[in-house]
């Protein structure tokens, strides 16, 4: 029997293999292009998805390390432990490293994962339950966060697609 | 208490909420400017956007006539469109009529209302119901998910195009 928990998985899954395909085949120059200097480029936004997912998940609803700094991954990537993206400056998204793609999937992978663990696991008197997100200095409710979490990496997956459009046209 | 099926309604939510604030303020000129030839223009993903919303919901789940057509919207916006948009032509998106914002919105407002009603009277068992089309078939309960992965697509789209025209802070 289905769940209302099904929507929500299934949108997760949906979202991150749109996201692989809408990558295929593009160039480190492409990744890197920005459509004007405030734009964020396709790699620093996919790479502040894997983050997205990392944070909600493991750190904040769950209360463990992020996969980022437990599994070494802001050291293979070349990056601060609390490099995140949220409200980064222009200049530091033009700045961002070109890492490659495969790598920060690699890490993406194991966040998504997580994500989907962690969502099997959550009982439904988990929803109502606050966390403390202490990057956003708020506490957030665990049933609003499954909801926004689509909704966020969602929005960055259109704009990775809108920026592969405008490089490479309608069919590209 | 709070149930996944609550999830689903903020993250609905909070992506209509959003894109009224991604509009605010927006001219005429900078609702049908294209970042390319090729790309869409804000005025047209709103329209879209209220369009698959209502069809996904009021018309393949509640298997009612989406608001669309039972409120007369064709007439109230001009938009005569067959469609929802799907797989538009370029010179389609371009050709829209000029509709405002605000109306877009309000017919948004009505799905809005009529779908979350189609959403509170679902059970889980509803989200196990095949819905085939063609060749292709899935479940109600994907296709809650999806609504929300393709319509905070869109959102994610007006408001990247928001900032290529107005920068960071615009």
């Amino acid at each position: 029997m289905g769940t209302f928990r099904d929507p929500i998985k299934s949108g997760l899954n949906e979202y991150y293999g749109k996201l692989k395909q809408t990558v295929e085949g593009l160039t480190p120059e492409e990744l890197l292009w920005q459509p004007n200097p405030e734009s964020n480029h396709i790699l620093w936004t996919v790479w502040h998805m894997a983050r997205v997912s990392d944070r909600w998940g493991n750190s904040t609803v769950l209360g463990n390390d992020e996969l980022w700094v437990r599994d070494g991954w802001a050291k293979k990537l070349g990056m601060p432990t609390e490099k995140y993206g949220r409200g980064e400056t222009p200049d530091q998204v033009r700045d961002f490293p070109s890492v490659n793609i495969a790598l920060i999937f690699e890490y993406y992978d194991a966040a998504h994962a997580s994500m989907l663990a962690m969502l099997d696991a959550l009982e439904r008197a988990d929803l109502d339950r606050d966390v403390f997100a202490e990057y956003r200095q708020e506490a957030l409710n665990i049933g609003w966060i499954l909801g926004h979490i689509l909704a966020e990496e969602s929005q960055h997956l259109g704009q990775v697609a809108y920026i592969r459009g405008m490089q490479r046209g309608f069919d590209g | 208490m709070k149930s996944f099926k609550d999830s689903i309604k903020s993250g609905m939510t909070e992506y209509l909420e959003e894109l009224k604030q991604k509009l605010e303020d927006l001219t005429e000129a900078e609702l049908r400017w294209q970042a390319s030839l090729d790309s869409n223009t804000i005025i047209w993903l709103v329209w879209h956007m209220a369009r698959v919303e209502d069809n996904w919901i009021n018309g393949v789940i509640a298997g009612g006539d989406s608001v669309w057509d039972s409120r007369g919207w064709v007439e109230k916006t001009g938009i005569s469109t067959e469609g929802n948009g799907y797989a538009n032509k370029l010179d389609e998106v371009r050709a829209l009529p000029m509709v405002s914002a605000e109306t877009l919105i309000d017919y948004y407002d009505e799905v809005r209302a009529a779908a979350f009603g189609v959403i509170d009277n679902m059970s889980s068992v509803d989200m196990s119901n095949v819905y085939s089309r063609g060749n292709r078939s899935t479940t109600w309960g994907w296709i809650l998910g999806h609504v929300i992965v393709e319509e905070s697509q869109h959102l994610g789209q007006v408001a990247f195009i928001r900032g290529i025209i107005r920068g960071l802070d615009g």
